[in-house]
C-alpha cells in the first residue's frame, strides 16, 4: 500500500513538472504571439494585417488538439520531427496566441482615438505613441482575460499526453495501467489541476493589482 | 514526401462518417450543457450558503480542471461504481458538463443585466417569484447571451476530437484510425482542420444569422 | 514676407458633403487669428489638418515653407512620417475634450513628451513643467492623476503641456466648450495671457465672441466650408459685410 502511494506521488510529483514547463513555455510563445499579430492586425500595412487575420483564423478555427497532433504526426511528412515537448509547446502557444491576439487588438482598440491623436499633436512616434500611451492604458485591460487563456492553456496541456508526453494526465494512466487502479489517481491528477488553476487564478489577480490604471491621488 | 491528393480521397469517407458523430456529440452535448447551466443558476437561488458555496465550488473545479482528465474519470472510474455508459454516452455527458460550467456564467451576466427597474415593476404588478423569472426576467436575460453561447457552441465543436482518447469514433478518431492503418498522417489530420475551419465558418455565419432573425423578427 | 502657415486650394469632403471648399489662407509668424462660425462648418477639421490629422482630397498646406502633402495618383496623400516629424514639432494643439493621458499625473503629462521628443532632459523638462504649472495656477495638482480634476483645470494642464514643447504654432479648438460654464474664465484668463506673452502663432475656434474680439489680431468667418469674412476683430464685429456673418452675430450676441 505504501509501496504504490510511494509510486503515485513519484510519477506525479514528475508529470507535475513537465505539465508546468508545458503551460509555463506555451504561455510565453502565447504571449509574444498575442502582441506580435495582435498589434499586426491594426497595422497600417494590408500584407501584415493580411497575415496576422490569416495566423488568427487558422489557429482559431482548427481545434487546438488536431494542432498538436498535426504538428508530431503529419509534419514529419514534410520531413520536419518535433519532440512531443516542442511541439505542445508550439501547438498550444500558436492556439492560445491566436485568442490572445484577438484580446490585444481589441484591448487597444478600446483606448479611445484622442489619445493616439493628442500624441500625434505632441509629436510623439508612432512606435512611442504606442509604447508610452497606449500600451500603458491598454494593458490593465488585457490581464484578466489573458488569465482566462492561461487556464485554458493549462487545461489544454493535458492533451499532449496522448501524445506520449509524460505529463500529470499521462502519468495518471501509467499508474492506472500499472496497478489497476483508477479512482485514485484521476482524483490526484483533478486535484492537482485543480491546484494550478487556482495558482494561475492568484498570479493573475496581483498582476491586475500590479497594472491596475491609477485613479485619485497618489499619496506624495 | 508531401500532399497526396488519392490518399486524401481516400480518407474523405471515413472521415464523413466521423463527421456524423462529431455533430451529434457537438449537439447533444450542447443541448445538455444550456440545461445544465440554467440549472446550475438557478440553483444558486436557493437562500441557503452551503448551496451556493458549493455550486460555485464545482463550478470552478470543473472549469479548473482538463476535460481530459473528467473524460478518463468518467470512463475509466464509472464502471467501478457499476454505472455502466457506453462511451459516447459518457462523452456527451462529460462535455455537457463542462460546458455547463461556462454557461452558467453567461446566463448569470444576462441576468446581472436586467435592469432592477424590472423586477420591482413586476412586483408591482403583483407578479410571483416564478411568473417574474419565467416571463419578465429570462426572456430578458437570455437574448443577449445568444451570440455567446454561439462563441461557446463553436468552442464546443472544436473540443470534440478530445472524444477519439475514450475511443470514439469521431471525425478525430477516425483520421488516426486511418493514419495508423496506411502509417500517413498528414493527409487526415489536415483534412479534419479544414474541415473544423470550415464548420466554424459556416456555424459563425447561421448562428450570426439566427441572432439577427431573433433581434429583428419580420 | 514668408507666411507661416500657407494653405491653397484645400478641398475635402466627407460622402457628398463638402467640409472644405477650395479654401485659401495665408497667416504671418505671430499673428493670432480667432476662427468663429455655424458648427459643422469646417473649422476643426482645418486644425485637425494642420496638426496632420486629417486627410484631404486636392490642395496643399506649407507650415514655415514645408510642404504637408505630396502629390501622389490618388490625390494628396501627407509626406513621410520622417519629413512629418520636424513640421509637427512646430505645431501644438489642443483640444475640446483635453486629450490628456489617463494613466499619467499631470506632472508625468507634460514632462514625458519634452523627454520623448528630446527637447529637455529629465530635471530640466521637470522644471518647466513646474514652472508651466504655477503660471496656470496648477502648482498643487502636479501629482495629482487627471481624473480628479475639473474640466477647467484639464484644460489648463493640456495648455501647459502643449506650451511645454514651444512650437511655433498653437491651435486650440473650442477649448472653453466642454467646461462647466462657471470655468470658462479661468482658462479664458489663461489662454489671453498666453496670447500677450509670447509671439506664438496662435488659431483659435471659439463661439466666446467677446474673448475673440480681445484675443485676435484678425478674425476669419466660416460658413460651409469657405471663409466669407476676414478682418481685424472690430471690423468684422462693427461692420460685417457679409449678410451670413451679420445673422450669426446677431445670434450669438442674443446669446451672451
Ligand atoms: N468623421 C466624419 N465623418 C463624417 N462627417 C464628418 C466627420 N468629421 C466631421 N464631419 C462633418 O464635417 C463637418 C465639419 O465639421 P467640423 O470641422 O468639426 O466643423 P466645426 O468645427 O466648424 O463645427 C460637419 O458637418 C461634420 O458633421
Ligand atoms: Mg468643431
Amino acid at each position: 500500500m505504501t509501496a504504490t502511494l510511494i509510486d503515485l506521488a513519484v510519477s506525479m510529483g514528475r508529470g507535475l513538472a513537465i505539465t508546468a514547463w508545458l503551460t509555463m513555455g506555451g504561455c510565453a510563445l502565447a504571449l509574444a504571439c498575442a502582441f506580435l499579430f495582435g498589434l499586426g492586425r491594426v497595422s497600417e500595412r494590408r500584407a501584415v494585417r493580411a497575415i496576422s487575420i490569416g495566423y488568427i483564423e487558422l489557429f482559431r478555427g482548427t481545434s487546438v488538439f488536431v494542432q498538436i497532433f498535426w504538428l508530431y504526426y503529419a509534419l514529419p511528412a514534410f520531413g520536419i520531427l518535433l519532440s512531443p515537448m516542442v511541439s505542445g509547446i508550439v501547438a498550444l502557444g500558436l492556439n492560445v496566441g491566436a485568442y490572445g491576439a484577438e484580446i490585444v487588438r481589441s484591448a487597444v482598440g478600446a483606448v479611445g482615438r484622442d489619445q493616439a491623436e493628442a500624441s500625434t499633436a505632441l509629436n510623439l512616434t508612432r512606435w512611442q505613441s504606442l509604447r508610452y500611451i497606449i500600451l500603458p492604458q491598454a494593458v490593465p485591460r488585457m490581464i484578466p482575460v489573458f488569465g482566462n487563456n492561461a487556464v485554458e492553456l493549462l487545461k489544454a496541456t493535458a492533451i499532449v499526453s496522448l501524445i506520449s508526453l509524460s505529463d500529470i494526465t499521462f502519468q495518471a494512466q501509467q499508474f492506472r495501467i500499472r496497478t489497476g487502479q483508477t479512482i485514485m489517481p484521476f482524483i490526484v491528477t483533478l486535484l492537482l489541476y485543480f491546484m494550478l488553476y487556482l495558482l494561475i487564478l492568484h498570479g493573475v489577480r496581483r498582476a491586475e493589482r500590479a497594472y491596475a490604471l491609477p485613479s485619485g491621488n497618489r499619496p506624495s | 514526401m508531401s500532399w497526396d491528393s488519392h490518399y486524401a480521397l481516400l480518407a474523405l469517407p471515413v472521415l464523413a462518417r466521423g463527421l456524423w458523430i462529431t455533430i451529434v456529440a457537438t449537439v447533444l452535448s450542447f443541448a445538455l450543457a444550456a440545461v445544465l447551466g440554467l440549472l446550475i443558476v438557478l440553483a444558486e437561488m436557493i437562500p441557503s450558503r452551503t448551496v451556493r458555496t458549493l455550486v460555485r465550488g464545482s463550478e470552478h473545479f470543473i472549469r479548473g480542471t482538463p476535460l481530459l482528465v473528467q473524460l478518463f474519470f468518467l470512463y475509466y472510474v464509472l464502471p467501478y461504481l457499476d454505472v455502466t455508459l457506453p462511451a459516447l454516452g459518457c462523452g456527451i455527458f462529460g462535455l455537457g458538463v463542462h460546458y455547463a460550467a461556462y454557461l452558467s456564467q453567461v446566463y448569470r451576466a444576462g441576468i446581472a443585466g436586467v435592469p432592477p427597474l424590472q423586477w420591482e415593476a413586476a412586483r408591482a404588478c403583483n407578479l410571483t417569484r416564478t411568473q417574474t423569472w419565467v416571463h419578465i426576467v429570462l426572456p430578458q436575460a437570455l437574448k443577449p447571451s445568444f451570440p455567446v453561447m454561439g462563441n461557446y457552441l463553436i468552442a464546443l465543436l472544436k473540443e470534440t476530437p478530445i472524444l477519439s482518447s475514450i475511443t470514439i469514433m469521431d471525425m478525430m478518431g477516425e483520421a488516426n484510425t486511418f493514419g495508423d492503418l496506411h502509417y500517413r498522417y498528414l493527409e487526415p489530420v489536415t483534412l479534419v482542420g479544414i474541415l473544423f475551419l470550415s464548420i466554424g465558418l459556416l456555424a459563425r455565419w447561421v448562428t450570426g444569422t439566427v441572432y439577427r432573425l431573433l433581434s429583428n423578427p419580420v | 514676407m514668408q507666411p507661416l502657415i500657407r494653405i491653397a486650394g484645400l478641398s475635402k469632403s466627407y460622402g457628398s458633403s463638402r467640409i472644405l471648399d477650395n479654401l485659401s489662407l495665408d497667416i504671418p509668424a505671430g499673428q493670432k487669428v480667432a476662427l468663429i462660425g455655424p458648427s459643422g462648418s469646417g473649422k476643426t477639421t482645418i486644425l485637425r489638418i494642420l496638426m496632420t490629422l486629417e486627410s484631404i482630397d486636392s490642395g496643399q498646406v506649407e507650415i514655415g515653407g514645408a510642404r504637408l502633402f505630396d502629390e501622389t495618383a490618388t490625390g494628396p496623400a501627407y509626406v513621410a512620417e520622417r519629413r512629418l516629424r520636424p513640421i509637427r514639432a512646430q505645431v501644438g494643439m489642443v483640444f475640446q475634450h483635453f486629450g490628456l493621458f489617463p494613466h499619467l499625473t499631470v506632472e508625468r503629462n507634460i514632462v514625458l513628451p519634452q523627454i520623448l521628443n528630446r527637447v529637455a532632459s529629465e530635471p530640466e523638462a521637470r522644471r518647466k513643467a513646474m514652472e508651466l504649472l504655477d503660471l496656470m495656477g496648477l502648482a498643487d495638482k502636479a501629482a495629482h492623476y487627471p481624473d480628479r480634476l475639473s474640466g477647467g483645470q484639464k484644460q489648463r494642464v493640456a495648455i501647459a503641456r502643449a506650451l511645454a514643447l514651444q512650437p511655433r504654432v498653437m491651435l486650440f479648438d473650442e477649448p472653453t466648450s466642454a467646461l462647466d460654464p462657471l470655468r470658462v474664465n479661468e482658462v479664458l484668463q489663461v489662454l489671453h495671457a498666453v496670447a500677450r506673452t509670447t509671439d506664438m502663432t496662435m488659431l483659435l475656434v471659439t463661439h466666446e465672441m467677446s474673448f475673440a474680439r480681445n484675443f485676435a489680431d484678425r478674425v476669419l468667418f466660416f460658413d460651409h466650408g469657405r471663409i466669407v469674412e476676414d478682418g481685424p476683430p472690430d471690423a468684422v464685429f462693427d461692420t460685417p459685410r457679409d449678410p451670413r456673418t451679420q445673422a450669426f452675430l446677431r445670434l450669438s450676441s442674443q446669446g451672451e
